[in-house]
C-alpha cells in the first residue's frame, strides 16, 4: 500500500512528530511504500538544520532525514508555514534578502499542492497533529 | 492536469476560530484540493462549528479574518459543508446562528460521510 504522511506539529513540542516518525518506520518495515511526508504549520520546524540535540536524546530531524534518504521518501515543507517561521532554503533567502538559509538535507520547500497531490495519489494519507 | 481519478477528500475542522492558524491552513488546503478537481467536503465538528458563527467581528485581532474566507468557499466550488446536529445542540446553536448553509446531519449520516471518503485531513 502507498502511504503519505502529514505532520503538523513541531519536534520536541508534541508527541505527534515522533509518533509520525515511528509510524513511518513501521509502514516501511511492514513492506509498504512511503512516498512523501508533508510538513505544515509548526511541523516545518522539523526541517531546520540548526537544531543541536543533547547526546542522550533522540535527534528527531536527523532521524527523518536518514529515513528519507535510505527509503527514497520526499520530505516536503509547506512554503507559507516556512516563511513565517524563518525556515528558508537558499532560493528563498536570496529572494527575501535574508542572510542565511537553514533547510536540512533532503527536506525541500514546496506548496500545498504537494499535500493535495499526496492525498490523491496515495492509498492512505495519515495526519499527525498533536 | 492529469490525475488518475477524482477522490473524496474530507476536511475536518475541530478547533475554534482565531485561536490558532489551523483554520487558515485548513482553508488553504481545501481550496487547493478543490482546485485540483477533487470531490471535497468540509466537516465542522466540536469547537470547529464556532468557525461559522454569525456576526463574528475579528477586526480587532491582528490575525487574518478567516470568517470571511468561509464566505468565499461557495465561489470556489466548495458546496459540501456538513456539521452534526448533535454538536449544534451541544453548543446551544441552531442553523440560524451559522453564517453558511450547512448540511445538518445525524450520527448515522456522519458515519456514512466518513465511510465514503478516500482520505480525511484534520485541521
Amino acid at each position: 500500500m502507498k502511504f503519505a504522511l502529514h505532520i503538523t506539529c513541531a519536534p520536541y513540542s508534541e508527541q505527534g512528530n515522533l509518533s509520525g516518525l515511528n509510524f513511518a518506520k513501521a509502514v516501511i518495515e511492514k513492506g509498504h511504500t512511503l512516498t512523501r511526508v508533508f510538513f505544515s504549520s509548526d511541523g516545518v520546524n522539523t526541517g531546520s538544520q540548526l537544531g543541536v540535540i543533547p547526546q542522550d536524546e533522540i535527534d528527531i530531524p536527523s532521524a527523518w532525514s536518514e529515513l528519507a534518504i535510505i527509503n527514497n521518501v520526499e520530505l516536503i515543507l509547506c512554503i507559507s508555514a516556512c516563511l513565517k517561521r524563518g525556515l528558508l532554503d537558499q532560493d528563498e533567502a536570496d529572494r527575501y534578502e535574508k542572510e542565511a538559509s537553514n533547510i536540512r538535507h533532503p527536506f525541500v520547500i514546496s506548496g500545498l499542492g504537494q499535500l493535495a497531490e499526496a492525498a490523491i495519489t496515495n492509498d492512505r494519507l495519515v495526519t499527525f497533529g498533536v | 492536469m492529469v490525475t488518475k481519478k477524482t477522490k473524496n477528500l474530507l476536511f475536518v475542522f475541530d478547533k475554534p476560530p482565531h485561536s490558532s492558524p489551523a483554520a487558515k491552513e485548513g482553508l488553504d488546503a481545501i481550496l487547493t484540493a478543490s482546485a485540483f478537481g477533487q470531490n471535497v467536503t468540509l466537516l465542522l465538528i466540536g469547537d470547529g462549528i464556532f468557525q461559522l458563527l454569525n456576526n463574528q467581528d475579528p477586526s480587532h485581532l491582528p490575525t487574518k479574518n478567516t470568517a470571511s474566507i468561509f464566505q468565499a468557499l461557495e465561489m470556489y466550488g466548495i458546496e459540501n459543508i456538513a456539521t452534526p446536529s448533535e454538536n449544534l445542540k451541544n453548543k446551544g446553536l441552531s442553523p440560524s446562528d451559522l453564517s453558511l448553509q450547512c448540511d445538518i446531519i445525524d450520527n448515522i449520516q456522519l458515519a456514512e460521510l466518513y465511510a465514503k471518503q478516500d482520505q480525511i485531513l484534520s485541521f
